[in-house]
């Protein structure tokens, strides 16, 4: 079985006792970008994200070894880091892994992964590791690339001048696994490695000469194959990226495309989800229309994991695209341009891929910041991810722009849709320009990052990845989705469940009490408990704001889709007998969700990004007290000014 | 008088480190990729609005900000 570990589990693992297991692993370190995780994926036949993107993975991973290459072992894969001192949550997992698994014990052997045409730089965190203790094995890979550039690496040659077996691989075809395994299983760590204390700067600056001169020792010149080289064509391609002007419209242009692919390729997708879950729901209540146990199979089981799986196609083409990009070489890039204008909202050119990621989901995406090494800048960014509009709001902003955009031609709504995209980035620009001032933590701040070759993306590998990052949504958000919208269920269905029709059990139930409690709440935003019933159930899941309505104003079951909910949304009457459902309102709750935490799966997920309760909560309250008291003034200055 | 920042150069310059000057651990930082006593570097450019210089070290471009770039002092070989 396959399974993902990530950092804070690590130290409350039940199986910490097993002492069998010590001596079953080898771990997998190198420098970001040094094809770790893709000889990971060929050791285990997993799929982590592989990408050409320093710091793809910020968690560690342990597999067993894929039956194809021998059984008995587990792999370890660990964060990329450039040495044994973090500067980075990231690689502070990394050399945890290490130094700190009492349930996975020493392991059998530690395979450092280097560059072939990086050796100078990557032989590095070799060294220190066998200063350290660990049984260690040098794992060459990239020969491919180098022998593009000209050279080979005698690894004989440099076994010799290390003093630790060297194996060239090939992680992509799987060439030279079978050794690298045999030197694993005639290593085995008895000594318990130490951390490294004594490491000056004159140490670290005689150790760089002597991989310096171990690499140039080592690399044999080979004929070239290609007339450019992949270094010289990286070069040629990033003049015109990284132009001030050229680079500036090719940036806009991926973005653009990035966005719209996801809207042109997903809403079909995310359509047939809908339809076919609603579909599931009906049926299995018509078994048994009557009865509480098929209402709870059908009205609750089955809508809350339709609203768990209806974001799931926009997640997983965003990542897709977004891997693509990864894979290329290009986001490494894009970071690099964007740090000038995020360093000045108190970010990191290293904020760009969560914050990017923010647009499919905030989950992994707050699990991505962790490459941003200064602890303010990965805060601010965590603090405005959920800011960024993800895919949960996409049926509402749907809804209510259909609303405003009635019988007008679509491109008017998908429009005033790009408008509110930029909007909410616009808006989490200007919080984390004011929070910053307040963020008491005093870190330096810095950005380094290097530029690797552009590659072709591997697209196998492109879409695995994805795959598994669409699946981990499901399992971080998918049981409290679930759950809450369970809950509503019961909320609206109790205590008079046996009503003689749905209007009559939800206007006696649990949530319109709630609702109408917090009617006079609603009075601002220009609605009523019928709105605010729906807006609490958005807690479940922003989109469960739709199915609710629905359920409110009595869509009659055979036509539940949202072309008759607009119909009905433009019939119903506030109190005094005037529409409920006025400009004004609509752009009221447009306002409300675009600014609301309303994803408790997120707060979860904030809990253990930010190791406290402080920030996550402040999010929470902050964000709803000021996407009501914003939501409320819109509504009341568009009245004001007549707009109704 | 000490030897210049790499920052005050021309994009396209060629030189080799010096000294490298500042917080610990930036200074270990940029060490651990590369950036050491004696290295050539290439200053490529320098990203639009001030951004980030384009500094390549053993063969490979790294992209840091001018606050860093400021630690790396110089002697130019080539313009």
């Amino acid at each position: 079985m396959n399974f993902l570990v990530n950092d804070s589990s690590c130290h409350s693992n039940p199986k910490s006792t097993d002492n069998t297991a010590a001596h079953d692993f080898v771990a997998l370190v190198g420098s970001p970008n040094c094809g770790k995780t893709t000889l990971f994926n060929r050791l285990t036949g997993m799929s982590a994200s592989v990408v050409n993107y320093p710091g793809a993975t910020v968690d560690y991973m342990v597999a067993p070894l894929n039956k194809a290459w021998g059984t008995g072992l587990k792999i370890v894969d660990t964060p990329g880091t450039y040495s044994l001192f973090p500067k980075s949550p990231e690689e502070l997992v990394a050399v945890k892994v290490l130094f700190e698994t009492p349930h996975l014990g020493i392991p059998r052997a530690v395979i450092c992964v280097a560059d072939c045409t990086q050796l100078s730089r990557h032989l590095f965190l070799l060294r220190q590791l066998k200063e350290a203790g660990f049984p260690v094995i040098l794992a060459l890979t990239m020969g491919d690339l180098a022998e593009k550039e000209g050279f080979k690496i005698d690894p004989v040659r440099l076994s010799e001048a290390l003093g630790v077996p060297v194996v060239p691989v090939d992680g992509r075809s799987g060439k030279g696994i079978p050794e690298l395994l045999t030197t694993a299983e005639q290593l085995g760590g008895t000594t318990i490695p130490k951390p490294l204390t004594t490491w000056t700067f004159e140490k670290q600056w005689k150790e760089l000469q002597t991989i310096a001169s171990v690499s140039s020792l080592v690399r044999l010149t080979v004929p070239r194959t290609d007339a450019e080289s992949p270094r010289q064509l990286t070069r040629r391609v990033d003049r015109v990226v990284l132009h001030p002007i050229f680079g500036i419209l090719f940036f806009g242009l991926i973005m653009g495309g990035l966005f719209s692919s996801v809207f042109w390729l997903a809403s079909p997708i995310m359509e047939i989800i809908s339809v076919g879950f609603d579909e599931a729901a009906r049926w299995v209540t018509g078994f048994a229309p009557d009865s509480l146990w098929a209402d709870l199979a059908g009205n609750g089981l089955v809508v809350s994991l339709g609203a768990v799986m209806v974001f799931t196609p926009q997640i997983f083409i965003l990542f897709v695209v977004i891997s693509l990009l990864e894979d290329s070489g290009y986001l490494a890039r894009a970071a690099s341009l964007v740090d000038k204008p995020l360093s000045k909202i108190g970010l990191n050119g290293r904020s760009f891929v969560p914050l990017l990621s923010g647009f499919a989901c905030a989950i992994p995406a707050m699990m991505a910041a962790r490459t941003i090494p200064s602890r303010k800048e990965r805060f601010l960014t965590l603090l405005i991810i959920p800011l960024m509009s993800c895919s949960a709001r996409l049926p509402v902003f749907a809804l209510l722009l259909g609303f405003l955009f009635w019988g007008k031609p679509a491109w008017q709504p998908g429009l005033a849709l790009a408008g509110l995209y930029f909007l909410s980035l616009l808006f989490g620009a200007i919080v984390a320009a004011l929070l910053r001032k307040r963020l008491k933590i005093e870190e330096k701040s810095f950005f380094i990052l290097e530029l690797p070759v552009y590659r072709r993306p591997n697209w196998r590998a492109v879409l695995k990845s994805s795959h598994q990052k669409t699946l981990n949504y499901v399992l971080e958000a998918g049981p409290v989705i679930f759950t809450l919208a369970v809950l509503l269920w019961a909320a609206t269905t109790f205590p008079k469940y046996d009503a003689p029709t749905p209007a009559e059990k939800l206007e006696q139930s649990f949530a319109a009490k709630a609702g109408r409690f917090i009617d006079p709440l609603m009075e601002p935003l220009g609605g009523d408990w019928r709105t605010g019933v729906a807006l609490i159930s958005a807690f479940a899941a922003r989109e469960v704001f739709v199915s609710a309505l629905a359920v409110v104003f009595r869509v009659p079951e055979e036509d539940e889709n949202s072309a008759s909910l607009l119909g009905r949304m433009q019939q119903a009457q506030a109190k005094d007998g005037t529409p409920l459902f006025t400009v004004a309102s609509i752009w009221g709750l447009i306002i409300f969700f675009m600014i609301a935490l309303q994803c408790m799966a997120t707060v979860a997920v904030a809990r253990r990004e930010f190791g406290n309760w402080k920030f996550p909560l402040a999010q929470l309250v902050g964000f709803n007290v000021l996407a009501y008291a914003l939501a409320a003034g819109v509504v009341q200055t568009l009245k004001a000014i007549g707009i109704n | 008088m000490s030897a210049p920042k790499i920052t005050e150069l021309q994009p396209g310059t060629e030189a080799v480190l010096v000294a490298i000057e500042g917080d610990r651990q930036l200074v270990e930082r940029l060490g651990e990729i590369g950036f050491v006593q004696g290295e050539t570097i290439v200053f490529h450019r320098r990203l639009v609005f001030n951004g980030p210089l384009i500094l390549e070290v053993r063969g490979v471009p790294v992209a840091l900000r001018a606050e860093e770039a400021c630690c790396l002092q110089v002697r130019v070989t080539r313009t």
